[in-house]
């Protein structure tokens, strides 16, 4: 991970063990602030675990979590007040309105008594419950008391919000309200650290994956670096050239190239001009471009790689 | 984090909504004006207000140590089953809120019924006989109705504790036991009007130099042990909201247990040493000090052993927590390391302690036994071997405890380490009387009389066998994770 970027979570050596088997085997890594990050891995990797354990409830065997600069093992209550943390199976008060739900945890979580209302309100009409704002919880859809949950767990403003499976048992509509509201928190600035199985959808939004896998981390990658220039490129070819590969390495803001005879992708660090002009410059040296574009890493196929290859 | 017991209370106020609807405010006056209505047609003779302070009596008690007590054990054990304890925790609601809200939070409804049935007893009291003494038994009942609910989320937060893998926590068995242990401050409160209205004057009781109404007393020892109930969960509920707390409050209870019930002894007794041949030369003499050191000292004893097996039961005991003991151990973090000792462990090490404080006292304080000459056991001689007979077969005991609970597959380990001792008490010791010497019974049980030797050794080598296997078994244990 690039240091340039602002450091939301470290981990470092985080060790959790059960009584049958070790969950988390000496973890370490980090997410950067202002990312989406998904978390994924097979059944029984530790995501949940890994995912408890920074919300500060559940205490490791050793190891250590800094998020945002605190200790989560020396004061995990400091830390409660800069997170939220929905869990995978999760329950609501289903006999108090929306309104008395969240204005409860809002109080509970220290909101002074003057802006508890306007704050309430207006985490009601960002999840789009404005309409159900004085409904019994008990009587919503489950895509709707999705989002209740998610609002009792952002009522106090966190920078980073922790998500265990959000969208499970969502209809694809519900997910895809899902996926636009992470995608609106994260534009205001809201780390967040989602888990699912669901890997089409976390393509959408994230932005960082970490990959698990027996309670290792077996990837974790910024591939979508907002502010970087370095982009991953595609080039195919009409007709073999066998100087393909020289004519690349050639070129000096080109490198990890991997080239046959018709088509090569490798990273280039320049402009979206600078590219316009590489592409002229390949043309002018013989090659007959059929297309080149930039090479968008799909989470699927990034997973799926990582797991068979460790 | 700010702290609000009743005024702006989040969790209280959240209770108090589900709680308090308009048709539950309606029913309860209603269901309790037709009882009354009910029992003053069918009831036996007696005035009305001797009749209304008797029902009022009966209804509180049912409501508040029956029904309240019930409530108040689900009070966080429903937030487990509900999967709403984690963002509960999550919160920053200060321990005393979140105590304060759950425990009159839970029990609202029930406190509203409670508190009419309380307003008819305490004016209906005003116009009968020993209305002080009817007020200060009201007063009595209220803060044991407190204690009961009490005690009763201190063990479902014990329950939590020990299962904070389960998603699902099965209340009933929890709350018939709070409710039963409830139900019995009934004969504490209300002795003689709900058995018979038979009128018995408030007797005097002595408690160390003083003597005071037997009303007063109890009324004492009740605010005593409900402050510790309040203190205790308190400490449990900080402990849920992820706050370290040490261990020493629990031994500190132990030694202000020892010293208030030792109190109760009578000040003053028979001497023995007098050289009387008729009733009428018995001399009276007020108890000598030494007495009261050395109950204080085998209350201390005694309330640590038996809290020791208590909570070795009660606790969270898989061989994880010792490995995290060992890491802190070798980390040097000692600060951590005493947070994270186990209760029981503390309380047989306060034992030991208190064995060892036993022994000095029995040693230098002979003289009295002279002085007194009351002829119960000569102490240095069989007392001393007998307390750390007694301390070493209940290291035996912890140690069976924890390789039970050491073993992977153990199932229900709890209840297979109680039959073990069952069999080691029990069935062993009748086998083994029937067919040898008795004083073979030394080998299974702590027996005083037979010697120091045949007293401590065999319970002495039992120990070291029982830890030297624990180790093996926490070695093997850990090779296996």
């Amino acid at each position: 991970m690039p240091l340039k970027y602002p450091i939301m979570v470290q981990v470092e050596n985080l060790t959790y063990d059960y009584p049958s088997h070790r969950a988390l085997d000496g973890l370490s890594f980090s997410i950067p602030s202002g990312s989406i990050t998904a978390l994924v891995g097979p059944n029984g990797a530790g995501k949940t675990t890994l995912m408890r354990c920074l919300a500060g409830l559940t205490r490791p065997l050793m190891g250590s979590i800094m998020i945002n600069g605190t200790d989560v093992l020396e004061d995990p209550r400091k830390v409660h007040r800069q997170i939220g943390f929905l869990a995978d199976f999760f329950g609501l008060y289903d006999k108090l309105t929306i309104y008395e739900a969240l204005t409860y945890f809002a109080k509970a979580h220290d909101v002074p008594n003057d802006e508890v209302d306007k704050r309430v309100l207006s985490i009601i009409e960002r999840l789009h419950l404005s309409d159900k704002t004085h409904a019994d919880i008990g009587h919503l859809s489950r895509g709707m008391k999705q989002r209740v949950a998610i609002g009792q767990t952002m009522v106090h403003n966190p920078g980073f919000l922790i998500l265990d499976e959000p969208a499970s048992g969502l209809d694809p509509e519900a997910r895809h309200d899902l996926a636009n509201l992470f995608k609106e928190l994260n534009k205001d600035g809201i780390t967040l650290l989602v888990s699912s199985h669901i890997l089409a959808e976390l393509d959408e939004y994230s932005n960082n994956l970490v990959i698990m896998r027996e309670g290792k981390i077996v990837d974790n990658d910024f591939f979508e670096q907002k502010n970087t220039d370095t982009r991953h490129l595609l080039l195919k070819l009409t007709q073999p050239n066998t100087e393909l590969l020289s004519i690349l390495e050639a070129e000096t803001q080109i490198s990890n190239i991997e080239a046959t005879e018709t088509s090569a992708s490798f990273d280039f660090d320049g402009t979206e001009t600078q590219q316009a002009e590489l592409m002229v410059t390949l043309i002018r040296k013989g090659l007959s471009v059929l297309s080149f574009a930039e090479e968008k890493v799909n989470m699927q196929d990034k997973y799926l790689n990582t797991i068979k290859q460790k | 984090m700010s702290i609000a017991i009743f005024n702006n209370n989040p969790e209280l106020k959240r209770n108090v909504l589900l709680e308090l609807t308009r048709q539950r405010l309606i029913l309860m006056p209603l269901i309790m004006g037709l009882i009354y209505l009910i029992s003053f047609n069918f009831g036996s003779s007696g005035s009305f207000a001797t009749k209304a302070n008797a029902l009022s009596q009966l209804m509180f008690a049912i409501i508040i140590f029956g029904w309240g007590t019930w409530q108040a054990t689900t009070s966080f054990i429903d937030e487990i089953n509900d999967r709403t304890w984690d963002q509960q925790r999550m919160t920053s609601l200060h321990p005393i809120t979140m105590m304060v809200g759950k425990l009159f939070g839970s029990t609202i409804y029930i406190w509203y019924g409670a508190v009419m049935a309380l307003f008819i007893y305490f004016i209906t009291s005003l116009s009968l006989d020993e209305s002080v003494l009817k007020i200060k038994t009201g007063i009595t009942a209220i803060l044991l109705g407190i204690l009961g609910h009490a005690v009763a989320i201190i063990v479902s937060l014990l329950v939590i504790r020990k299962n904070r893998d389960k998603s699902k926590i099965n209340t009933r068995p929890i709350s018939i036991l709070c409710v039963l242990f409830a139900l019995s401050f009934i004969s504490y409160v209300f002795p003689f009007h709900i058995f018979g209205s038979l009128f018995i004057a408030d007797p005097q009781a002595s408690w160390y130099a003083f003597e005071l109404p037997k009303s007063t007393l109890t009324l004492i020892f009740v605010i005593f042990y409900l402050s510790w109930a309040l203190l205790g969960l308190y400490y449990l509920v900080r402990g849920e909201l992820q706050f370290a707390n040490k261990p020493t409050l629990f031994i500190i209870f132990l030694v202000c247990n020892a010293i208030i019930v030792t109190g109760l002894i009578p000040n003053t007794g028979i001497n023995n040493s007098s050289n009387w041949t008729h009733l009428n030369e018995i001399e009276i003499k007020t108890i000598p000090t030494s007495l009261y050191i050395y109950t204080f000292l085998i209350y201390c004893f005694i309330s640590a052993i038996i809290s020791s097996y208590f909570i070795v039961i009660m606790d969270i005991k898989d061989f994880i927590g010792f490995k995290k003991l060992m890491f802190l151990a070798k980390q040097k973090t000692y600060k951590l390391l005493y947070n994270e000792i186990p209760v029981y462990i503390l309380s047989l090490v306060f034992a030991a302690i208190v064995a060892i404080i036993f022994t000095i006292y029995a040693l230098l304080a002979n003289p009295d036994k002279e002085a007194w000459g009351y002829n119960y056991y000569n102490i240095s001689k069989t007392g001393i071997p007998f307390v750390f007979a007694v301390l070493l077969f209940a290291v035996r005991d912890i140690c069976i405890f924890l390789w039970v609970n050491f073993t992977m597959k153990a199932r229900r380990a709890d209840t297979l380490a109680l039959t073990y001792l069952v069999i080691l008490y029990v069935l062993i010791p009748i086998l083994a009387s029937q067919l040898a010497d008795k004083s073979l019974l030394n080998l299974f049980v702590a027996m005083p009389g037979n010697g120091p030797l045949l007293t401590m050794i065999p319970p002495a080598i039992q120990a070291v066998v029982m830890v030297y296997i624990l180790r093996q078994r926490f070695k093997s244990a850990e090779l296996l994770s």
